[in-house]
């Protein structure tokens, strides 16, 4: 139990009142002397003992009603040790080698069994985990269960915002996963060669490997992404021009992709392009479709900054010095060449885990994990009007 | 004149022996004034009537100048104002201690000085006695300037303790001839009957018994209102009791009592007046007063 201004607790005072009330009429022990007593018949003793018990009876329930209005005005909230046992359980490990006798073992032991994910169902909800370890785990905390068992493939990309700090009374148990290797791409060179890049993924890292072969296999072939660059220069820049085009031709060799150039003068672009390069001083009103790339020297360390959604600028202007140094082909390739779905592909076979030293910090530890607390101003006041109508009650039967 | 009393009626003024000289003057004063004149001029002064010379009258008592006008012999007869001697005879038992406002013995103390006030006006002797079981204090009836001032003192020094006294040879005390007027101050509450045997052996043809009776309203109407224990001042002997469910049975009951004793009294040929200590001491005893004159008259 807990107080939420204790200080209120002083009115407990109050209580002087009933007792103070009570001692100086209490009519009862006070001696009368009288000249004779033999006209005084004595009151039966049962009777008197019935009055005095009244009496008493009063004072208690008056002391209560007070005692309880204090504890009501201190805001008090009754606080409580939950027995509840969970096995939370990630979407698709249910049937684990590793999870199996874990989750049976526990679950025989009493254990309830949910899963992870949001509002923790009993049944199977989803197959597959999407959610974020932070925020179930803080859920997961709300629900102050007396222990839990966390079976979680505690893949990295699966925390996400701001950590939570893992309560004692929660088991973070990582299930490890084997190396595992996918293929990302396969693109058709030509007729005889393929570019494949495959990715490796373990509970520590993911790397990716690229190679050219000759047969098929089993991979899938998928055609280059064709992007479009249109390059917008002025006579100013022409140095700067030789120096991208440069970077473009090495890019286009590079990179298993079809990348065609275009080059134009004026200061509008005549094709439709999914790149537009300006190396000129004209500033573009109009709306254009696509990224652009604009040249605005200014004084940042990064030859290529962004300033929009789908708009960079050079930021200074090029030359082999700046094109060695600041590794303009690899930044251009970055923005160029189309690797979203090569990401999304390594995203989804990604099995990082976050290590359980960092799950669990030894210092971050909250120690009434298992402790419910509720509001007890509903009951207080049923007691109150209770107590309030009973002591009425005999307060109307002594009077009578 | 109520409030002057009143204001009087302290115990560092009612423990004095001027103090007290100072109530009971001021109480007489107060309701005499404005009265008539004090008839007590001189014994025998005051003339009544002639009666006709019977045989063995004395010749003295004739009048002879009555003789030389009307060749009558006549006897000239005056009233005869006689002295009386006034005895206050006091109950100091511990029940005299019982308290409302004032206690019963001040109250007795209060009414004594001032009637013995008034007998000193009137040239009586008046002496006092005080009875309870630990001391019997006796002061002698006498005519002199000192005895108010005995009188006062032994007032003063009365204290309520005991019982009544019941030993018989302080009786005899009391059993004295002639003629003289008792007064007895007391809350009647006696020990099987015994207050009322000494009443009764007090009260003789040639004498007059006036018997105050104190009592508190509280006390006669038993309105204390709630559960008390009640302490016998007496005995010490303790009861508890609900006042306010035995009020009327005790009324009825004390109602009873004292109208057994109004008439035993009255068989008794003894004046009875009930006082009730509540009330102010002055108004009690002009009442009575008053009320007495009527009756001589």
């Amino acid at each position: 139990m807990s107080l939420a201004n204790p200080i209120l607790l002083w009115s407990l005072l109050g209580l002087s009142v009933p007792i103070a009330i009570h001692l100086l009429s209490r009519k009862d022990g006070q001696v009368i002397r009288l000249g004779s007593i033999r006209h005084v018949q004595e009151t039966s003793t049962q009777q008197f003992k019935g009055i005095k018990w009244n009496e008493l009876l009063l004072l208690a329930i008056r002391c209560t009603l007070i005692f309880i209005f204090c504890l009501f005005l201190s805001g008090l909230t009754c606080t409580g040790v939950s027995k509840q046992k969970w096995v939370v359980v990630e979407a698709g490990f249910e049937n684990d080698s590793f999870v199996k006798p874990i989750l049976d073992s526990l679950v025989k032991e009493g254990y309830e069994q949910h899963q992870l994910a949001e509002g923790f169902p009993t049944a199977r909800h989803d197959s597959v985990f999407g959610g974020n370890y932070w925020a179930l785990l803080n859920q997961l905390g709300e629900k102050k269960p007396a222990n839990a068992v966390v079976l979680s493939s505690s893949r990295f990309e699966n925390f996400r915002g701001k950590r939570t700090p893992l309560p004692v009374n929660i088991n973070w148990i990582a299930v490890p996963v084997n190396k595992i290797d996918f293929p990302v791409e396969a693109i058709k060179l030509d007729d005889d060669s393929l570019f494949v890049r495959t990715g490796h993924s373990s509970f520590d890292q993911t790397s990716f490997t690229a190679a050219k072969v000759k047969s098929l296999g089993a991979n899938s072939i998928s055609s280059p992404d064709p992007v479009r660059v249109m390059v917008i220069s002025e006579a100013k820049y022409a140095y700067d021009r030789k120096i991208l085009m440069a970077c473009l031709k090495v890019i286009q060799k590079t990179f298993p992709f079809s990348l065609t150039v275009l080059e134009s003068n004026s200061a509008t672009p005549p094709e439709k392009s999914d790149w537009i390069i300006r190396l000129s001083d004209f500033n573009a009103s109009e709306k254009i479709s696509g990224s652009s790339i604009t040249m605005r020297p200014g004084s940042s360390a990064n030859v290529i900054d962004q300033v929009g959604s789908t708009e960079w600028v050079f930021t200074k202007r090029l030359n082999e010095e700046v094109a060695i140094d600041q590794n303009l082909t690899i930044e251009l390739a970055h923005l160029i060449v189309p690797s979203r779905k090569q990401h999304e592909i390594a995203r989804l076979n990604d099995r990082r885990a976050m290590p359980d030293a960092l799950i669990r910090p030894a210092l971050i530890q909250s120690k009434a994990a298992n402790v419910i607390t509720s509001s007890a101003s509903s009951p207080l006041i049923i007691c109150l009007v209770l107590l309030l109508l009973v002591e009425r009650i005999i307060a109307y039967r002594r009077n009578q | 004149m109520d409030a002057r009393i009143k204001e009087l009626l302290k115990p560092e003024i009612l423990n004095t022996v001027n103090g007290l000289e100072l109530i009971a003057r001021t109480i007489v004063e107060g309701f005499m004034s404005g009265s008539n004149q004090s008839q007590s001029i001189g014994a025998g002064q005051e003339f009544s009537q002639y009666k006709n010379y019977q045989a063995g009258d004395d010749l003295r008592q004739l009048d002879w100048k009555m003789f030389a006008r009307s060749e009558r012999y006549y006897i000239k007869e005056a009233d005869i104002e006689t002295n009386i001697t006034v005895k206050f005879i006091l109950d100091a038992s511990h029940s005299m201690a019982y308290v409302e406002g004032l206690s019963k013995i001040q109250y007795a103390k209060v009414m004594t000085a001032a009637l013995a006030y008034l007998a000193r006006k009137q040239s009586d002797t008046f002496g006092l006695f005080t009875v309870n079981d630990k001391n019997v204090s006796v002061l002698l009836p006498r005519f002199e300037q000192q005895q108010f001032i005995r009188f006062l003192n032994e007032l003063v020094h009365l204290e309520s303790l005991g019982r009544w006294d019941q030993r018989e040879e302080t009786k005899r005390l009391f059993d004295r001839q002639g003629k003289e007027m008792i007064v007895f101050i007391s809350d009647l509450y006696d020990n099987g009957g015994d207050l009322f045997n000494f009443l009764s052996r007090l009260k003789k043809p040639h004498n007059e018994v006036i018997v105050f009776h104190l009592m508190g309203s509280k006390e006669t109407d038993f309105d204390f209102g709630g559960s008390y224990t009640f302490e016998d001042l007496e005995t010490g002997v303790r009861t508890k009791a609900n006042t306010l469910l035995q009020q009327k049975e005790y009324s009825i009951r004390i109602k009873n009592w004292l109208t057994t004793t109004r008439a035993w009294m009255l068989e008794k040929q003894i004046n009875y007046q009930l006082i009730s200590i509540n009330e102010p001491v002055e108004r009690v005893l002009r009442d009575f007063l008053t009320a007495r004159k009527k009756l001589t008259r």
